[in-house]
């Protein structure tokens, strides 16, 4: 999954090198959360107008999520 | 492929600074030198020129495609078409229905980001499509007979109908198939993402 964002991520971004993915464990609900973290010029790149390049992200990475029978979030954010 | 005018003493100078300027790597840039001028032991010279990048968009987006692919850990087969107003790619893969999504939000999803990769590398006026296992061509042919069907029903009826909420593209398909009747015409209601598509009886003098 953290390869997967990085794909989608990185043509959208300026500074590659400062493209970090980090996963926490399943919460409570069974989600696993990933956070995604930018450069902070970077940062409307990758959210897009009103979210939509975050929301296009996100529903590629539930389709892969749910061909492994996971769940999982995903939140942007820069450093 | 955009251009940038770039100045410098020399040739090394002015490749650094295209580097720095487009964040790619200097083989991925075309330089065309526009004017240089000699100087006196290195001073006093200078060389500006026109620099872009120089991959092809198609390829480029192509890549991207086939790396997400195999992130997802699907086996992909994608053709690309071209014409001139659109860059198709089709994928065929062996878990299509995972590719589509629920009402094809996955493939959307997927067209959005190529596109974004696509128009990066390039500034022409064609716009990249992504089909998977010929989903959108289905669709395609499913909406326009829903709509000549419901056409015919409110041409004879005059009674408006309400479509199912659907996005722009498939509402487009549906004003394009009904544009030239005469007795229907069509109006998009409502706000994404319920926005629907109303098909109304047009009144005759």
């Amino acid at each position: 999954m953290e390869e997967l964002i990085r794909t989608l991520v990185e043509p959208l971004v300026e500074h590659k090198e400062d493209v970090y993915i980090k996963r926490f464990d399943e919460d409570a609900d069974g989600y696993i959360v990933y956070s995604v973290m930018v450069n902070k010029d970077d940062i409307g790149r990758i959210i897009g107008k009103r979210g939509s390049i975050a929301q296009a992200i996100r529903t590629i990475c539930y389709a892969a999520a749910t061909k492994n029978k996971q769940m999982v979030k995903i939140n942007f954010d820069h450093f | 492929m955009k251009k940038t005018l770039i100045e410098g003493k020399n040739l090394e100078e002015v490749q650094a600074k295209a580097v720095e300027l487009f964040k790619e790597p200097l083989e991925r840039l075309k330089i065309e030198v526009v004017s240089e001028k000699k100087g006196f032991l290195g001073i006093g010279s200078s060389v500006s020129a026109y620099v872009s990048i120089n991959v092809n968009p198609i390829e480029e987006t192509l890549t991207f495609l086939k790396k997400v692919m195999s992130a997802m850990d699907i086996n992909a087969n994608i053709e690309v078409e071209t014409d001139t107003e659109e860059v198709r790619y089709n994928i065929e893969s062996d878990n299509n229905p995972i590719l589509i999504g629920r009402e094809g939000k996955t493939i959307e999803a997927l067209q959005y980001l190529a596109r974004h990769v696509y128009n990066k590398y390039s500034n022409d006026k064609r716009v990249c499509t992504i089909d998977v296992g010929g989903y959108k061509q289905k669709r395609r042919m499913q909406l326009e007979i829903l709509a000549t069907k419901v056409a015919k029903e409110v041409a004879r009826t005059k009674i408006e109908v309400k479509l199912d909420p659907m996005n722009s593209y498939e509402r487009r398909i549906i004003h394009t198939k009904l544009a030239d009747w005469r007795d229907v015409y069509t109006e998009s209601v409502g706000e994404e993402p319920n926005r629907r598509l109303v098909i109304k009886p047009r009144k005759h003098n």
